[in-house]
């Protein structure tokens, strides 16, 4: 248990013109027992992060403290953390029990006994108990992913650093293994830092999320907070399945106006707005289908993806594509015109240089976002 | 010949041209056979007929072609053996043997460094390695005999294995690297998480998966260690005849025996037979060290 | 944790104390094993003593008079290229190397390519026999050279010994002077050497052949590609950058050839099969001439490196590296 906190973090690699910025200025406060998932797109520098909080690289500047104490000089073992990775990394030549017992050998004073005790109930904890002789290459991704995490848990560290654990398992495993690091996370209550770059794993999962991009902090909130008031352009388009739709747009008067669109400027928004060009955000689940000409733009049905329950529906208004996503197997033909309009409170504007949100939701509404758009219809 | 025009219209015509390729099939069969026994045929009978000649009396070498001794006999291999060639491939394996440990023990850092350092002269260093692979020993012959000399290291086996060491380890070195480079550097890390420092991750984490690698190398270099010439006949040449490796005694042989064509022959038995049995026996690893080596080199 | 043991203080105290000196030796350590100069040095060492220097002597000693008889030594410049150059045993040794070192190429080429396809062929087929026809061959690579020589020398001897005279004179043929005549020599020693290193190119062009997916076969049968075709246009395209590996080393080997010629011939008859790295090694060991015979060694490499440069150029291997 303890608390982890990064100062004006920086990783910089290499030297001279190839010198590449991984990590910018990054700061963040991760309090104790609290699940913090690290979202970005590859190579925005998380695992990058990570390896610096794990002391497998050395920071360029900044620092990182754990429980208050500075521990950017000190050695892996003595940070009192442990590690999760992608590609499990297992020692492939120690069964599932020596993958786990070898770090307590390294670090610790304990005898072979009280190793072997550790191991055998955490193994318990995790349902690998018939697994501890095997070596890992008669493993399943599945089991194997389960050793690795007994790995990191039987050293009982006080912060766990988990670098997208789930990516090389299939889809349907991802999912049952996301439900039980969480439930794991919250019985061992021990401070996590989740490293992935699925947005779907990132809202699951995380008490709170934070977004990276290209080494530099986006935002960090709560998940719904960083669906529902994005700060930026980034998170509001990275945060979302399918992302969230923009549009160029220009004042005039009191309305906006692109192309083919036409929308009252939100009254929240209005005073604030004195600039002319701004971009329009507006999410897929947060739009309705009307008649043509009707609402803000028409356009036609470009393509439709029937998901089952719901729809995504590509609408071609002119310039841009705007996607749609509609209840129902199938509400609308290809080709066939269609209005589209979108809450007045739903929509985001945005600085389109710099991509701030000069216009966001005031604040979360009570419901989920998947039973919003049930709502919208 | 009207049968095998290139109409493919009629079912007859499809048979008919089937049943040609299955027969074109037979033929390329039948000629690959044919090169194997050509090849092997080639490739075995020196040996097989030099173990015939070790074994036939002084009489019986004019048969020559008689592949099968009428009247055979062990009397060449007890004159060898009497003259001292079991001494000889004592010697030979003590220098073999700690010319491969100390490939190994030399190669493995260094290829770990390589595979897993970034560090600035890396490439260069890595091409000058490859670079040395390229140039034969012979070349630097003559300089190396001074430096041995002057290190005093001349008419020494122990001398010997270490020059050995020192020409093996640039393809020695690429080859592990080769190896090492294989190996996920997540192991690495989670051996650092783990509490290894590079050392300890060398010696618990990296060491039993690269081991197929050391084996390669060790078995490759086994084999030309066993087998080399030059440098033996040079740096030992000067020593008593007791201080030989097998190569050497064996030509020594040919010159002093002129023409007791069975004990030479016999010499060349005991020389060949045991590398022969090693190398069958490991021949999968010795074929992975040649084309891994040079493909990656 | 600090959980209560039943185990007495003096081993708590004994861990406490041990995490604590671990740290400290630990991070020396640490800082020793993370530079790289650590891990390189013994290789560093030895190849610096065993081939960085011994190649920077060998041009030094070129320069000099330096001789085996003799203790000192002067330098003499050029004069040890002008008397080679100017020398017919050296432009003889020469045309030799040449001959010898352009036959064996072309014929290990040839042999280990057809062998390796014909492999490949029975492997691919299903056929018994690849595996022991690729361990014979092989066994012929590992024997030691200097055996080898001794083995064709007896096999070629003019007498009845020699089971190829025998075999002959059976037939009713007159002796074949194989080591006595100046031609046939050559013959012969290009021949043994194939015998031995035909194994190298086939091993090679074979993990080559092994390498083309089978799907590029299909492919080109689809497209009506007949055997000689495919062979043509899908195997010897995927086989170049082998081809070009095989090409260099056969030829570094061949024209570095030693020990197989030493034993086969010993140069002769006359200075018949006398290839560059026999001269030098008698000029150096047998005539004491040093500066001489580093001379020769370096023109050895020059030519080596010359040659390797112009596969460089002909294979066209820049987009391959
Ligand atoms: N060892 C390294 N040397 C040089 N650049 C690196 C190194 N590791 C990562 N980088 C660079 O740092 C950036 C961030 O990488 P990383 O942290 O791995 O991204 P992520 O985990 O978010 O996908 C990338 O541009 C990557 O190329
Ligand atoms: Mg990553």
């Amino acid at each position: 248990m303890a608390q982890l906190e990064l100062n004006s973090l920086e990783k910089r690699f290499g030297g001279g013109d190839e010198q590449v910025e991984a990590v910018s200025e990054l700061s963040l406060s991760v309090i104790d027992g609290e699940f913090l998932v690290l979202v970005g797109p590859s190579g925005c520098g998380k695992s990058t992060t990570l390896n610096c909080v794990a002391g497998l690289e050395s920071v360029t500047d900044g620092e990182i403290r754990i429980d208050g104490e500075v521990v950017n000089d000190k050695r892996p073992e003595e940070r009192n953390i442990a590690m999760v990775f992608q590609s499990y990394a297992l020692y492939p030549h120690m069964t599932a029990a020596q993958n786990m017992e070898f770090g307590l050998k390294m670090t610790t004073g304990l005898s072979k006994g009280e190793r072997r005790e550790k191991v055998e109930s955490t193994a318990e904890l995790l349902d690998i108990s018939e697994l501890l002789d095997k070596k890992p290459k008669s493993l399943s991704g599945g089991q194997k992913q389960r050793v690795a995490l007994g790995r990191a848990i039987v050293r009982d560290p006080a912060v766990f650093l988990m670098d997208e654990p789930l990516s090389n398992l299939d889809a349907s495993l991802r999912s049952t293994m996301r439900t039980e690091i969480q439930q794991l996370q919250d019985d061992l209550d021990v401070t996590t830092v989740y490293v992935t770059h699925d947005q779907t794993e990132a809202m699951t999962m995380a008490d709170r999320i934070a977004i990276l991009y290209d080494g530099e902090l986006q935002q960090v909130g709560q998940p719904l907070e960083c669906y529902y008031r994005p700060e930026n352009r980034f998170v509001a388009e990275f945060i979302g399945e399918p992302a969230m739709n923009t549009l160029p747009v220009e004042r005039r008067g009191d309305r906006l106006v692109g192309s083919g669109v036409d929308f009252p400027v939100p009254d929240r928004a209005s005073g604030g707005l004195s600039r002319g060009q701004f971009t329009l955000g507006i999410r897929p689940e947060a739009i309705s289908l009307v008649e043509p000409n009707t609402g803000a733009v028409t356009g036609a049905v470009e393509v439709v993806e029937p998901l089952g329950e719901s729809s995504h529906v590509y609408v071609d208004i002119g310039d841009s594509t705007v996607t749609v996503k509609t209840e129902g197997p199938k509400s609308v033909d290809r080709g066939q015109r269609v209005g589209i309009d979108f809450p007045e409170d739903r929509v985001h504007l945005f600085d389109p240089d710099s991509g701030v949100a000069v216009a966001r939701r005031a604040s979360i509404p009570n419901e989920r976002p998947s039973d919003r758009t049930a709502l919208t219809d | 010949m009207a049968g095998s025009t290139d109409t493919d219209t009629t079912p007859d015509s499809t048979r008919s041209r089937l049943s040609g390729s299955q027969i074109r099939l037979y033929f390329y069969d039948a000629a690959t056979y044919l090169v194997y026994a050509l090849a092997a045929a080639f490739f075995m009978f020196p040996v097989l007929w030099v173990i015939s000649l070790s074994l036939r009396t002084e009489g019986a070498v004019y048969s020559a072609l008689n592949l099968i001794p009428s009247d055979p006999t062990l009397d060449a291999y007890r004159t060898v053996i009497d003259s001292g060639i079991l001494g000889w491939m004592r010697n030979t394996l003590v220098v073999t043997v700690v010319s491969v440990l100390g490939i190994i023990l030399v190669t493995t850092p260094a290829a770990y460094a390589f595979s897993r350092f970034r560090f600035r002269g890396r490439r260069t260093l890595l091409l000058a390695v490859l670079g040395f692979q390229m140039i034969s020993p012979i070349v630097i012959v003559l300089p190396l005999y001074d430096i041995m000399r002057t290190l005093g290291l001349t008419e020494s086996h122990a001398g010997l294995a270490l020059l050995y060491i020192g020409l093996q380890i640039p393809f020695s070195l690429w080859l592990l690297k080769g190896y090492f480079d294989t190996i996920p550097t997540a192991l690495d890390k989670a051996a650092r998480i783990d509490g290894c420092n590079r050392l300890q991750t060398l010696r618990y984490v990296l060491l039993r998966p690269v081991m197929p690698g050391i084996a390669v190398v060790a078995i490759f270099n086994f084999v030309l260690t066993w087998s080399e010439f030059v440098m033996a006949y040079t740096m030992l040449g000067p020593a008593g005849q007791d201080e030989y490796t097998l190569s050497m005694g064996i030509y020594l042989f040919d010159t002093q025996l002129a023409t007791q064509w069975t004990n030479i022959a016999a010499a060349a038995v005991i020389g060949v037979v045991p590398i022969i049995l090693f190398f069958v026996a490991l021949q999968r690893y010795f074929v992975r060290g040649l084309t891994d080596g040079a493909v990656k080199g | 944790m600090a959980t209560e043991r039943t185990i007495e203080d003096s081993s708590l105290g004994g861990r406490i104390r041990r995490t604590v000196s671990r740290s400290t030796v630990g991070d020396i350590v640490d800082r020793v094993v993370s530079r790289p100069l650590f891990w390189l040095l013994p290789a560093v060492l030895f190849i610096a003593v065993f081939q960085l220097y011994p190649m920077f002597e060998v041009f030094r000693m070129s320069l000099t008079d330096a001789s085996q008889l003799t203790q000192g030594e002067s330098y003499v410049w050029l004069e040890n290229y002008r008397q080679l150059f100017n020398s017919e045993r050296f432009r003889s040794t020469l045309s030799v190397t040449a001959i010898y070192s352009a036959s064996s190429i072309i014929l290990q080429l040839a042999l280990g390519l057809g062998l390796a396809v014909a492999i490949d062929y029975g492997v691919r087929r299903g056929l018994r026999g690849p595996l022991v026809t690729r361990v014979v061959v092989l066994s012929a690579w590992i024997i030691p050279g200097i055996i080898i020589g001794l083995v064709w020398k007896i096999m070629l001897l003019e007498t009845n010994v020699g089971v190829l005279n025998n075999g002959l004179g059976q037939l009713g043929l007159d002796i074949v002077p194989f080591r006595s005549d100046p031609d046939m020599a050559v013959i012969s020693v290009i021949i043994a050497g194939a015998w031995r290193g035909t194994a190298f190119s086939m091993i090679m062009f074979y993990a080559g052949l092994k390498r083309v997916p089978d799907q590029l076969y299909r492919a080109a049968k689809v497209d009506g590609a007949g055997p000689l075709a495919r062979f043509r246009h899908v195997t010897l395209p995927q086989l170049k950058p082998v081809m070009f590996v095989v090409t260099i080393l056969v030829t570094i080997y061949s024209l570095n050839s030693f020990d197989l010629i030493f034993a086969l011939t010993d140069g002769g008859p006359g200075r018949a099969t006398e290839v560059i790295a026999l001269a030098m090694y008698k000029t150096g060991f047998d005539s004491y001439q040093m500066g001489l015979a580093s001379a020769t060694a370096v023109v050895l490499l020059v030519i080596t490196l010359t040659i390797t440069a112009v596969y460089f150029v002909v294979f066209d291997v820049s987009e391959e590296i």
